[in-house]
Order: structure tokens, then sequence, then C-alpha cells
């Protein structure tokens, strides 16, 4: 540990010292709600934020701990991700944590611990930093689950992603053991070399579908995805918002990551298998979110199938090596389509989870479809941007979440045309068909909000006005689906699709 | 005693620890077969380190006692927190999120 070790840390410390000061600064006997305390956690996700627009754009990459982090382009995009994540999640929980009576330092304090785990597994590139951040992450969204724990759907929530987690870490480890029986290091990239060993191969293939199945079940990829809509459900709102982007963003990050080291060898058939998971998530996914009644459900299931849409990326995308052993993956379309699906779908979700953690009532009761019925009249601005989002995750052209779609089918397209192999454009072809069946539940949401009468008596008479922290969520989200969408670069204003578009490539420019 | 002799009883803790966490309801038991799988994790550790004559693998083993004391003490107080609602540590029981 050096200096320079700390220097490049920079990023990580904003929401470790925030949570310690909160620690220090909550920790009076009179346990109050403390307006500081959400202001702390937002300025240990500001300075990551300022850590991220100071450092890039990133020549090359800085190691820390030995080589077991490394802070390179797609270590400041997660954190960026993450932190615009935690940031919006600590805005939304004040109003939210306020109704509920729960206003509590410690709810602060374990989000930014979440946020540091997924950070650090962003950055990870063996297996004990991978480990760490993934533990991190984990035990505190455990706890954030069960947060209200006077209410039953909750606890619930709580001890089953608790202990499905823990299984999948289970996985984890033991599939960590037999690859490090097998390249006898710690190291992702040491993967590669040891997969063409005879006498180890057979190690490896067995670890790396151990570690696959404890990477599917952090995404909420099917078949390992049971315990997902329940956990989404019961959760806090702000939350649940919080685990279906954040959580996504750094298991994707580490994907890539490990991804990109096995793909280096292409007789592995592990595409073949994603292929499948791809198809089979997207389909569960879309299915079982056709016959929800509750919105919040149906956003849980929703968002396993746009896990599945996200494993597309995964089947295609591909990578060069470069001199002296550097893995390039800058040219992959599929690999920066990732990048920008899960900023489309953190902007898009945040927003979405955002009204519906202001629509809830107490007991989690609100949430139904009918409940929205006739809100579009009642409350103009609401049902607008509900709509925008709902949109965006359906991919409607002129949302941030269509361009993420048209990325991520685009880049299989462009994988399997002029090759005799007709899999990858059929799988894009059937990503497109599902993305079909997904407008049916998104467009429910609309014809809700606009084509039913209000209900007299509804419970939303008499409602609050929207806190100052879920406006500004809603406001920032409904702007950020518009402007990653189309309207940066049609008004020719900053940071657009194009830009973005660049960052995401410089980010993977750099694995190993 | 060779290599082998060990994997085969990491990989039966293993075992055992997923079959439990999978076939018994008891909320307690489940989490200690999730325990017991650990724990297989760990010795598989150990063995390859001893394998491999490197010292990193016995480390990567305090590193996972501590994430099973750490798992131990959110999950307890979950089941806790859960008994104190339902007076009951069974997995049947936990149904009041479906659909």
């Amino acid at each position: 540990m050096t200096w320079e070790d700390t220097k490049s840390l920079m990023p990580l410390l904003g929401p470790f010292l925030a949570a310690l000061a909160i620690l220090v600064v909550g920790g009076r006997k009179e346990r109050g709600p403390n307006p500081l305390l959400p202001l702390l956690a937002l300025a240990g996700f500001g300075w990551t934020l300022v850590g991220v627009g100071c450092l890039w754009p990133l020549e090359g990459a800085h190691d820390a701990f030995a080589g077991g982090l490394r802070l390179d382009g797609l270590g400041l995009v997660v954190a960026l991700l993450v932190s615009l994540g935690g940031a919006a999640c600590t805005l939304l929980s004040v109003d939210y944590l306020k109704r509920r009576g729960r206003n509590l330092p410690e709810f602060y304090v374990l989000v930014l611990f979440s946020a540091l785990g997924m950070m650090v597994m962003g950055m990870s590139t063996n297996w004990l930093s991978l480990l760490l951040g993934l533990e991190t992450m984990s035990l505190a969204l455990y706890v954030l689950c069960g947060f209200l724990r006077d209410e039953t759907r909750s606890v619930e929530s709580s001890i089953k992603y608790f202990l499905t987690g823990s299984f999948a870490s289970g996985l984890f480890l033991f599939g960590m053991g037999l690859l490090y029986g097998g390249t006898g290091s710690f190291e992702f990239r040491d993967l590669g070399g040891a997969m063409l060993d005879a006498q180890s191969q057979p190690l490896i293939v067995v670890g790396v579908g151990f570690l696959l199945a404890g990477f599917l079940f952090k995404i909420g990829a099917a078949p390992l995805h049971m315990w997902l809509p329940d956990v989404y459900e019961g959760a806090p709102t702000p939350i649940t918002g919080f685990m279906a982007t954040g959580v996504k963003v750094a298991a994707f990050a580490a994907v890539i990551r490990v991804l990109s080291e096995i793909y280096q060898h292409e007789h592995v058939g592990l595409r073949d298998v994603l292929w499948w998971i791809a198809l089979i998530t997207m389909i569960v996914g879309n299915v079982a979110a056709l016959a929800q009644t509750s919105v919040k459900r149906m956003l849980a299931y929703s968002s396993i199938a746009h896990a599945g849409y996200l494993t597309i990326a995964l089947v295609v995308m591909r990578g060069a090596v470069g001199e002296n052993g550097a893995i390039d993956f800058s040219g992959s379309l599929a690999a920066r389509a990732i990048l920008y699906y899960l900023l489309a779908y953190l902007v898009a979700n945040m927003g979405a989870f955002g009204v519906l953690s202001y629509l809830e009532k107490q007991g989690g009761k609100g949430l139904a479809y009918e409940d929205l019925a006739g809100l579009g009249f009642k409350h103009r601005f609401l049902g607008l941007v509900l709509s925008v989002f709902a949109l965006s995750l359906a991919g409607i052209p002129g949302t941030a979440g269509f361009v993420g779609k048209f990325l991520v089918f685009g880049s299989a397209v462009d994988a399997g045309v002029g090759t005799a192999d007709s899999s990858f454009v059929l799988l894009a072809v059937l990503g497109i068909l599902n993305s079909l069946v997904g407008l049916y539940y998104y467009l429910r949401v609309l014809i809700q909000l606009y084509a039913k009468p209000l209900a007299e008596d509804a419970s939303t008479r008499g409602a609050p006005l929207v806190g100052m922290g879920t406006g500004l969520v809603i406001v920032a989200s409904f702007i950020g689906t518009l402007w990653w969408g189309f309207g940066a670069d049609f008004l020719n204003l900053g940071f657009g699709v194009e830009p973005a578009m660049r960052m995401m490539q410089g980010a993977l420019a750099t694995l190993r | 005693m060779g290599t082998e002799a060990y994997l085969i009883v990491a990989s039966l803790l293993f075992l055992i620890g997923a079959s439990g966490f999978l076939l018994r309801r008891n909320l307690l038991v489940m989490f200690m077969s999730i325990e017991l799988m650990l724990n297989g994790a760990a010795l598989l550790f150990v063995t390859f380190a001893r394998h491999w004559n490197r010292m990193d693998g016995q480390i990567f083993v305090f590193f996972i006692i501590a994430l099973a004391a750490a798992e131990a003490a959110v999950g307890l107080s979950i089941l806790i927190a859960i008994f104190r609602l339902k007076h009951r540590v069974n997995a049947d029981e936990l149904s009041e999120l479906k659909g």
C-alpha cells in the first residue's frame, strides 16, 4: 500500500469516508432524523463523481493493492454509474423513510457501503478483490432489504435474499477454489493460458461453471432468477431501484473482465451456454411480467428480461489482444452496448422506481395497475414522466432505452452477418420479438394512466406533494432518458449519445 | 495422502451443504448448510495451496472465515427479525410475496 495506491483509489474513498462520517455523526443517543446525514452521503457520491471527472480520460490504467484492484476506464464507468444510482437512491430514501418513520443513520451507511462494494467489484482483477467487493455489496443489501423491519414483506424479502444470496456466494467460492486449483493463482489473467493445458482443463471448466452460476444468480438470469421477484417486491422501493441497477452494473463489469480472458480461446463452448441462457432469461422475464398485477413486481420481472438482453451482448462480444498481452475490447460494439444499455437502464429505472416510491402507501400497497388509473390527468407531470420511463424500458425510439436496445441487437446482427453461423442473428431476432412482448406490459402502464377514468375513491386524493429529493431524481432521470435518447444530439448539446459512446469505448481499451 | 483425498472431502462437504440447503425447510438449518458449503470451499483453497506450494490460498481462507462470520452476524439478525414477526423459522411459511 503506497501513496500511489491511495491516489488511484480516490474515487473509492468518497463513499468510504462518508460512511465513516455518518457513523460518527449519527451515532448519538437520541436517534432522530438528522438532515445532515443524507447530505453527507450525497457528498460521498459527489466526491466519486468529481474524482471520475478529474481522472477521465485515463491514460492506461493504475493498479493498486499489488494488482488486486485496477483503476481503468471500465472501473471509472462503473464508479460513475454506481454513484449516480447511489445518489438517486439516497435522495429517494429521504422522503420514503420519513413517510415510513424509519429515517435512521445506518440506512445511508449501508447504501454507501454497498455502493463501495459495487465499485470494488467493477475494478477487481483477482478472485480475492472480486469476493470482497461482492460480499461488501451483498451483505449491505441483505440488511437494506429488511430495513422496514416491522413489515413482514420487507423482512421476508431480506431473508429470501440472504439465503439465496449466500448460497450463490457458496457457488462462487467453490468455483474460485477450483479455478485456483487449475491455475495456481488468483489472477483472472491466468485463466486463458491454463485453459489450454489438458491437465488443468477439467478443473477450469467446472470452476467456470460454478462461477458463472454465481454471476447469473447476481444478475437474475434464468434459471437462477427465482429469488428476484420476491426480493424486489418486498424491499423498500428506493433500494429495489438501486439493486436492479447497481448490482447489474457491478456484476456485468466483473463478467466482462472475466469473459475477456476466457474469450481469448475461442474453442470453449461458453458462448453456446450463454446463448441459451440469454434466450431463456428473456422469455421467462417477459412472459412472467405479462401476468403481474403489481407494477413493482412487473418491473422486477422486466429486470430479468433486461438481464437477458444484456446477456445477448455478452454472447457476441469479441476483443483483440494488443502488444504485450493487453486486452482491448474497445473495437467490440457489443461490449460498448452493454455499458450504454446499463446507463440507459439506470436512468429509466431509477426514475420509474422514484415515481413508485412516491405512490407507495403503507404496507407496500398502492402499486397495482388499477392504482394508476387516471393518474395521468390528476398528476400531469408524474403521468408524463412515468410514461417516458416505461417507453424507455420498452425501447421506443427517442428514449435512451431505444439506443441501448438498438446497440445490443445491432451488435448481435453485426457479429453474425457474413459468417456461416446464423445463431447470432437468430438470437437478435428472438430478442426483438421478446421486446415486442415486453411492449404489452409497459403500454399497460400508459393505458392505466391515460385511458382509464380516475377512481373516485382513489386513495391518491390528498396525497402529499412530491418531496424535494424524489422530485429531483424524477426530473434528472426524465432529462437523462431523453438526453441520451436523442435530445442532446438533436440540439447539438454537450454530453449526448456520441460522447457517451466514445466514453464507453475508451473504457474498454485497457481491460488488461 | 494425496491431493485427491482432500478434494473428495471438500467436494463432499460442499455437496452435503448444497443438498441440505435445497432439501431442508428450517431457515436455521438452511443457514448452517450454507456455512458447510463455505467450509468445503475453504478446504479446497487449503488443499490447492499445499498442492501448488503457495501461501496465498491459505490467506484466502482467512477471508472466507471472516466472510462466514459477517454472514452469521447479518443472517442471524435477519432470522431474529423474521422470528419476531412470525414466531416461526420455516421457509414454507414465507408466502407473503408471490405471483
